[in-house]
């Protein structure tokens, strides 16, 4: 149990959870390429977490899927104000977005953890929307945490421990 | 790549044939490398949802190694072997000639041994399929990593997940009795290609 918080809600891959529930905790597991996106109202005390896998919508799945950055993260914002989040009020931070494979033989290899993040990046820019704080790139998967009732995002890695990515 | 409706039973049934015969092979091939019997339990081709793949091996935020390979040529695809961190550490041991619990850190050397084991397993089981089905099937230099099941596992799944929602995977557990090492071994072919390859 998380002392934090007595209700943790995994968000498992490809998933958006919207929640005001002061006694959750939203997770993502295991980040790698992927990103999670954290979007928090601390007035309406009402956040998110975006668990999403590809950068740019493919043309086919359903306009609002979340296994893509940009769909995903734009779904996200219609659920907030659904939910009572003011747009200007909003926290966000970035999570994942790594680079897996740097074997030799897969230098070249899409980027996919790096498109990931850029895309995220250019639309809650395009959103007029400001990221509060980010922890992405490197080799290594991440597993992230928003807490509803503070808003408070950690970022936990093997070998790195876990840090507060609000403070 | 991979289908997301449900397998023909030729497909399965081909893919059954595949994976008793390489698998067989590639145990065979890893019992000589390793100098004692590797046995394997009776593969079987499973498909799962894209969002369930991350929950094996205890769920994806257990410390894992996976040890991965693309698959060029007319078997698309990628194979992946995946045990957990304390499993790893037995199975270097074991390659080592070592008493269990010799291994603690995964340095150079023992990711090196570790390259080897997925190298070779992946190669003979696409060799194996290389001479049955008369198809091409090249393996790239093994690349292992050591984090998290989520992380590792979504090499595969951004590759797939573009275009599916479900993976089609060859599934088999390596074991040795007297010591435990079990490995979680996937293939995961891309169907189109292959059955283009076949017609």
């Amino acid at each position: 149990m998380d002392r934090d918080a007595s209700q943790v809600i995994s968000v498992g891959l490809g998933e958006l959870w919207v929640s005001r529930d002061s006694r959750a905790c939203l997770v993502a597991h295991g980040l790698g390429s992927c990103v999670g996106v954290c979007a928090y109202d601390p007035a309406a005390k009402v956040g998110a977490l975006l668990h999403a896998m590809l950068p740019e919508h493919n043309g086919q799945a359903p306009a609002q899927s979340t296994k893509f950055v940009d769909s995903g993260i734009q779904y996200m914002l219609q659920e907030l104000a659904g939910q009572g989040a003011v747009r200007h009020r909003l926290v966000i931070h970035l999570t994942g977005g790594a680079h897996m494979l740097t074997a030799p033989g897969f230098k070249n290899a899409l980027n996919i953890g790096a498109r990931n993040a850029e895309m995220a990046r250019a639309v809650l820019q395009r959103e007029g929307l400001r990221l509060s704080g980010e922890d992405t790139g490197g080799h290594w998967g991440r597993t992230v945490k928003l807490y509803i009732s503070s808003g408070k995002v950690t970022v936990r890695s093997v070998g790195r421990g876990e840090q507060d990515l609000s403070l | 790549m991979e289908t997301a409706g449900a397998l023909t039973d030729g497909m399965q049934a081909l893919l059954e044939m595949l994976a008793q015969e390489g698998l067989e092979n590639a145990a065979h091939g890893l019992s000589a490398f390793v100098g004692h019997e590797i046995t394997l339990a009776r593969p079987r081709v499973t498909m799962m949802p894209i969002a369930e793949v991350p929950l094996v091996l205890g769920g994806p935020e257990t410390t894992a190694v996976g040890i991965y390979m693309a698959v060029d040529g007319d078997m698309d695809g990628h194979i992946i072997l995946l045990l957990r961190r304390e499993d790893a550490a037995e199975l270097v041991d074991l390659l080592l000639d070592q008493p269990a619990g010799t291994t603690v850190e995964l340095g150079p050397l023992e990711r090196s041994a570790l390259a080897e084991v997925g190298n070779l397993t992946g190669a003979i089981f696409l060799n194996s399929v290389a001479s049955l089905c008369g198809v091409s099937a090249r393996p790239s230099p093994p690349a292992v990593m050591e984090d998290m099941v989520g992380a590792i596992l979504d090499v595969v799944i951004v590759a797939v997940g573009a275009i599916a929602e479900s993976i089609v995977a060859i599934e088999t557990v390596f074991q040795r009795s007297d010591r435990h090492v079990e490995a979680l071994f996937w293939v995961i072919p891309d169907l189109d290609a292959l059955c283009h390859s076949l017609a």
